[in-house]
This record gives structure tokens, C-alpha cells and sequence, in this order.
């Protein structure tokens, strides 16, 4: 079973791989076939993980303890949020208007508050745990970014927000992105080449 | 069309290169430069199980269908090692995802793990749970798993944005050993900030190779770093010839 998994997952990963780079006609049909089938798949994969949501805190509930009451509400929300969207569909009023912009947007932007603090509280934390070099380095853009974009009274800041920030930003931060982009699809690179090769098989496998 | 060629040829080149690295390294293993959160991680682990403490991996929320699974996938080849250690331990290892694809393979990927430490009896299938399926709703919904005081190790690994950070903090706050990484620069840059022991850019992927998964996984590390070189070499020359009128 295991073999049939490797082989059926390598030829797969071949055939879109071959087929996103050569311009054959058949290669790319199939492509298409197959990346159909993963976007089914994925779909179904979230189904499934949606059950294990519910089977996780329905365990939760019949074992007792502290987070019974959260439990419980989870359990209603997701059930609730799945039948009305399921029977009304995602783009009518009463899911877009009352479950999207009136309850999930209003926590989510509740929690994006949060993180503004804990931003502030980690920065002067990091005072405190690691000052060397780089983290002098960190505070140091950090306070120069925010007060080259920060609006004042007279506008802008000369010299700093109209031509040292945008020099800064172009030349050394977008070189600095672009070394850690390329580092890190290389490694992307070769987590798929892994896979493709069978030496890593999240599916069943090592 | 050259450019595609190109691809092909830099994927194929690799391709060969990882079996060759993989069998010569398995004599002679290479030595890696020292990554604290790494070795910080290993420690933490290696206490967790004396503890009988639970350990938990969040996988992040990459869409398999992406290149954001990569982060994730990556981290599900460290899981492997991790997992078959901590199988033996008093409180089974933890995963939470926010991608229903990754929770099917976080709980493969331990069952396996469990298989190689003869411990499958062991192994349940509530191992790996979805969190929620968008960001701050993953958020929330694994913050009160960091509030639990059986759970001494999070290991963050994955596709994450800036509600890392929320996770982090949690963790910290309830004095738990955390190490993160994400394959978002936005996030990295955050958790820079927050994580005691910071990881930047592709060390991500290095995790397997520094926690001993093996040494196809130092080999896919040596690749990683050949065609790094090769892209610094193509960077510096590509320009000179351009500037002489070579291309």
C-alpha cells in the first residue's frame, strides 16, 4: 500500500511539475486533470478536518472540566455557521452581513488590537533579553521607518520621509527581502524535491 | 521558453544531487553552523518527556494546493523524529493545524512516527486537530491550548502570519519553552522580536537536518547550500557579462 502511495504521489507531483514548465498539449491537460482533483481533495480535507473540530471538542464536552463552556460554544458556532451557509449559501445577507461583518470580522479585528500591544511589549522586551548588535539594529529601522511615515503637523519630515526613507527602503530592505525570499524558495524547492523523490512521505510513509 | 528550460534543468540538477549527497554524507556527515533555537529545542524536548509534559507543533495554515505548504511540510519531516521520541513519554505529543490537509498528514506523519517506536497502540487519531481555517481564527482557537500547563513545549513551524505573534506571546506568558518560525516575512520580522531564540529566513527548513532526522535530510541541507552559492555565483556574474554585451 505504501509503494502504491510513493509511486501514485511521485507521478502526480511529475506530471504537474512537467507540465507547468514543457508546453506539451497532453502534459498540460493533464496538469489541469490533476490539479482539479487536489482542489477537490483539499476541499474534502477540510470537511475532514472540520469533523476532527467537532469530534475534538465534543470529547472536550463529555469529559468535563474547564473548557466544557468553551467547548460548547465552539461546537454551536461551527455547527450554526455551516448549516445557515450550507442552506443559504456564503454570499447571502444573513451569512455575509450578520456572521461575517457583524460577529467573525469585529473578533478578528479585536485580536489585530491585541497584537499592536503585544508588538509594543515584545519590542521592550527584547531590550531586556538580546541587545546585541542586530537587535540594535532592529530598534534603530524600527524607530527611523515609523518616524520617516509617521504624519506630522507639517506634513512630513524633509529630508528623512522623502528621500533617505524611500533610498533606505529601495535599496538596502528590498535587497535584504529579496535574499531572504530567495532562502527561503530554495528551501521550498527542495521540500517539494524531497517529496517528489519519495525521501520524505508525509502520506503513510517515513 | 529558455527560462522554463532552465527550471527544468536546476530541478533535475538537484534532483540528482540529493541521492549522491544523501550516500556520501552517510559516511561522512557534514558539519552545520550552530543554530541556538535548534539546540534550545532539542533541550526542551528532551525535558518535556522527563517532565511527562506534553509537547505541541503547530503546522501553520499553508494551503497544500501552494508554496506555502512548503514551510509546513518541512516541518512535518522534523515531526517524524520528534514524534517517535516523545511516543514513549507519559502525555502523547500534540498537533494543531489551520489547514484540514495538514491535520490529515500531521496525524499519518505520527502514526508512522509511532509505528517506528513500536509504540502504535499508542497512537489516537485526536493527535492532530484543525484549529480555525482563517488566521485569527486559528488564533483563538489554539490560545487556550498555550494557557494549559500540561503543554511545556510549542513549536510553531509553518505557514504563519502576523497572529504568530498572539501565539508566542501565550506561550511565553505561560512560561513555556516556544521556538517559531514562519516563511512569512512579516511574521519573521515580529517574531524576531518576541521569540527568544529567533529563526530567519530558510532556517525554517533546516530543522529536520539540526534535530538528526537523518542524513538524507543534512543532504537536502548541503543541496540547499550548493545552489545557494550557485545563485550568489550567478548574481556577481550575470551583470558582468551583461554589462561586456555577452547576452
Amino acid at each position: 500500500m505504501r509503494v502504491i502511495a510513493s509511486a501514485l504521489a511521485m507521478l502526480a507531483a511529475l506530471i504537474v511539475l512537467l507540465g507547468s514548465f514543457l508546453p506539451i498539449p497532453l502534459l498540460i491537460q493533464l496538469r489541469t486533470i490533476l490539479l482539479r482533483w487536489g482542489a477537490i481533495l483539499a476541499a474534502t480535507a477540510a470537511l475532514v478536518g472540520f469533523y476532527n473540530l467537532l469530534a475534538v471538542h465534543w470529547r472536550n464536552l463529555r469529559a468535563g472540566g474547564l473548557q466544557v463552556l468553551y467547548s460548547f460554544v465552539l461546537i454551536l458556532a461551527a455547527l450554526g455557521t455551516f448549516t445557515l451557509t450550507l442552506l443559504l449559501g456564503p454570499q447571502s445577507p444573513v451569512v455575509h452581513t450578520w456572521v461575517l461583518l457583524g460577529i467573525i470580522r469585529p473578533i478578528e479585528a479585536s485580536l489585530l488590537g491585541i497584537l499592536a500591544i503585544t508588538l509594543i511589549y515584545a519590542l521592550a522586551r527584547l531590550l531586556r533579553r538580546r541587545f546585541d548588535f542586530l537587535t540594535f539594529l532592529f530598534i534603530l529601522s524600527t524607530f527611523f521607518f515609523l518616524l520617516a511615515s509617521a504624519p506630522m503637523l507639517w506634513g512630513s519630515i524633509p529630508f528623512i520621509s522623502d528621500f533617505l526613507a524611500p533610498w533606505i527602503q529601495d535599496i538596502f530592505v528590498t535587497a535584504g527581502t529579496r535574499g531572504l525570499l530567495l532562502g527561503i524558495a530554495l528551501g521550498a524547492l527542495l521540500t517539494g524535491l524531497r517529496i517528489l523523490l519519495a525521501m520524505d512521505r508525509p502520506y503513510g510513509g517515513k | 521558453m529558455t527560462l522554463a528550460l532552465l527550471s527544468l534543468f536546476i530541478i533535475l540538477f538537484v534532483a540528482l544531487l540529493l541521492p549522491i549527497l544523501s550516500l556520501v554524507q552517510r559516511k561522512s556527515p557534514p558539519r552545520f553552523r550552530l543554530i541556538p533555537a535548534f539546540r534550545a529545542l532539542r533541550r526542551a524536548v528532551d525535558l518535556s518527556i522527563e517532565d511527562g509534559k506534553q509537547v505541541h507543533l503547530s503546522l501553520g495554515r499553508g494551503n497544500l494546493l501552494t508554496l506555502q505548504a512548503a514551510s509546513g511540510l518541512a516541518s512535518l519531516g522534523m515531526w517524524h523524529h520528534l514524534a517517535a521520541q516523545t511516543a514513549v513519554g507519559d502525555r502523547p505529543p500534540l498537533i494543531t493545524a489551520g489547514e484540514g490537509g495538514l491535520v490529515i498528514l500531521g496525524q499519518d506523519t505520527t502514526r508512522t512516527a509511532y509505528r517506528a517506536a513500536l509504540a502504535e497502540e499508542l497512537y489516537h487519531p485526536f493527535v492532530a486537530r484543525l484549529g480555525g481555517l482563517s488566521p485569527f481564527a486559528y488564533a483563538a482557537s489554539t490560545l487556550p491550548l498555550l494557557q494549559e500547563k500540561r503543554i511545556s513545549t510549542h513549536i510553531f513551524l509553518g505557514h504563519f502570519g502576523v497572529e504568530s505573534l498572539l501565539l508566542g506571546e501565550a506561550a511565553e506568558r505561560n512560561q513555556a519553552f516556544f521556538v517559531a518560525a514562519s516563511d512569512d516575512l512579516t511574521a519573521q520580522a515580529g517574531l524576531f522580536a518576541l521569540a527568544p531564540h529567533p529563526l530567519l529566513g530558510e532556517e525554517i527548513f533546516a530543522a529536520a537536518a539540526y534535530l538528526g532526522a537523518g542524513p538524507s535530510n543534512q543532504a537536502s541541507l548541503s543541496a540547499q547550500d550548493a545552489l545557494r552559492w550557485m545563485l550568489i555565483l550567478a548574481l556577481l556574474i550575470l551583470p558582468v557579462l551583461k554589462f561586456f554585451g555577452v547576452f
